[in-house]
């Protein structure tokens, strides 16, 4: 299927927010002329979102193609503008989604009140030749593509899927599903590495697409910072690019951020991981990883006995990176090294050996599991700009 | 329609939502910092190339994250100068909770009875100066020429509506 282009989608998805409150389209996409060029003028989707008291407010727009376009249909959805859409986010137990598997219950719930719609749009006889279908949306907005793009899939539809900082949608079995159905070539996930939204809900949640490539940008901005999470910043990031180009270059990227982990974890390198900028985080949890997996190969066999003793998981990987580290003089030192690079970043500057104790590894794991939070309300207290 | 079935994870929510809020609470006096709605503009008006006194400006904005609105206005003076200085507002959940902002801005231009949009944009960020970074507004108002949309940006794919011309510095 023939992807829309970068600037249209990106700017799409960013002025689709203006439909909140009126049905004033002017401004929607008109930095990019191929909008004009190959799509008929939009109608506006409404949807609701909130909790107990919600509230109906412009969710998106649905558009027909024209020209080379023609037999073609787009949907934009917007993200969180207002505090209702805020209370949708956290509504996160699982409903039933589109398709049948269990998705984020907020974003299914905003869904459900635009579904009446599409089935009016897919059903109109003026668009029965409709067969193909671009599905677009930032944020909470890019959830809510993800299950128009199931729905499409549902009616047959080819369908592609571009997001920008999306949440996670659904669980393992929606997301293996939906990406079988419409391809995983056809799905577009833009993030940047430190955009805290693109990390929750938490596991089991799960991205889409489930296999094939993603397109991860580098975080400029310190660590986790809302800042990498705005729109704008995804439109200019990818001003100009092509997919094909983006993809090898995130490919290359993580290619390249793992083999650089590889070699600071062997090296003595003491210079400060900031140099990572956004993706200092990145780098120390791939660095963890390396440990964990390098751990388990190597002292993996006793970890059964711990279940029957009542441990968690983070005393699981406490007591296994321990005992590795006592048994390897490697894994000691690569543990020590990430534990070093963990207090630079924290400000904490150290000189000489590091010590890998419990105490020190239950550090090393908190933080990590915690940093999410911990940098957004670093970010939050720097001046923003 | 099938009825749908709920499962219930309220560990998840907990957990997900507390990622973000807890250490936020912790600092309270970095949300004291102004958010810029609409940075200071000014501008002059002309017809056929002349000064416009008396025209009235009318500045308005819509702010979606608290869905609150503001209008202010001015006069041009002899010169067809106007001049409005910056909105800001605060907001604790605006700092707090992520989202993306929005602020819808106009600036119409009245008078003997005529109506001219001025000025109509979109401000995605609450920075100040943040409408177009590294410009200033200055604009430069003719009401002989027709509404169009302005490219200000390439790179950045931003623009605004209106009559006015936005001046470089």
């Amino acid at each position: 299927m023939n992807p829309l282009s970068t600037d249209v989608v990106s700017v799409l998805a960013r002025d689709v927010y203006d439909v909140r409150r009126s049905d004033d389209m002017s401004l929607l996409g008109a930095s990019v002329g191929e909008w004009r060029e190959s799509f008929n003028s939009p109608s506006r989707l409404t949807g609701s979102s909130g909790a107990l008291l919600r509230s109906t407010t412009g969710f998106g727009v649905i558009a027909t193609g024209k020209g080379y376009r023609q037999g073609e249909a787009l949907v934009t959805l917007r993200g969180t503008a207002s505090l209702a859409d805020g209370v949708t986010d956290a509504h996160c137990g699982l409903h039933i989604g589109p398709s049948g598997s269990p998705v984020h219950a907020g974003f299914n719930q905003t869904f459900r009140s635009l579904k009446g719609q599409l089935d009016d749009f897919f059903g109109h006889a003026g668009n029965r030749g409709i067969r193909r279908v671009h599905c677009i949306g930032h944020s909470l907005g890019g959830g809510l593509a993800t299950l128009v793009a199931d729905y499409c899939g549902e009616r047959g539809l080819a369908t592609a899927l571009y997001t920008f900082g999306s949440p996670r949608v659904g669980l393992f079995p929606f997301s293996s599903s939906l990406t079988r159905r419409i391809g995983q070539e056809n799905i577009y996930r833009v993030y940047h590495s430190n955009d805290p939204v693109s990390m929750v809900p938490l596991f089991p949640f799960q991205h889409v697409p489930a296999t094939g490539q993603v397109i991860i940008l580098p975080g400029n901005h310190t660590a986790y910072d809302f800042a990498s999470h705005a729109m704008q910043n995804y439109v200019t990031d990818l001003s100009g690019g092509h997919w094909r180009a983006l993809r090898g270059a995130a490919s290359n990227w993580l290619e390249r951020m793992d083999r650089e982990v590889s070699r600071w974890l062997a090296s003595s390198d003491r210079s400060s991981l900031g140099r990572y900028a956004g993706s200092a985080f990145w780098f120390l949890s791939l660095a963890l990883l390396h440990v964990i997996k390098l751990s388990l190969e190597l002292f993996g066999a006793g970890l059964q006995t711990l279940v029957t003793m009542g441990f968690t998981l983070l005393d699981t990987l406490v007591w296994l990176l321990q005992r590795a580290a006592r048994l390897s003089a490697e894994i000691g030192g690569y543990l020590g090294r990430i534990l070093a690079g963990l207090l630079s970043l924290t400000g904490r500057v150290v000189s000489g050996a590091v010590q890998v104790t419990a105490a020190a590894l239950r550090f090393i794991l908190q933080f990590l599991f915690t940093s999410l939070a911990t940098q957004v309300h670093r970010a939050l207290s720097r001046v923003h700009s | 329609m099938n009825p749908s079935k709920m499962i219930q994870r309220p560990s998840l929510a907990l957990l997900s939502v507390l990622a973000f809020l807890l250490p936020l609470m912790a600092s309270a006096m970095t949300f004291a910092k102004p958010l810029t709605l609409f940075s200071a503009i000014d501008g002059r008006v002309t017809r056929a190339g002349q000064p416009v006194a008396g025209a009235r400006i009318e500045r308005s904005y819509l702010w979606h994250w608290k869905d609150r609105r503001g209008k202010d206005e001015a006069l041009t003076d002899s010169r067809g100068r106007f001049h409005f200085d910056p909105v800001t507002d605060s907001s604790f959940t605006a700092r707090l909770v992520p989202h993306e902002p929005l602020v819808q801005q106009t600036l119409v231009i009245r008078l003997d009875g005529q109506e001219y949009l001025a000025w109509k944009y979109s401000k995605h960020n609450y920075a100040d100066g943040g409408e177009f970074p590294g410009r200033a507004l200055h604009l430069e108002c003719e009401l002989d020429d027709p509404e169009s949309y302005h490219l200000v940006d390439e790179r950045a794919k931003l623009g605004y509506q209106g009559i006015c011309r936005l001046l470089h510095d």
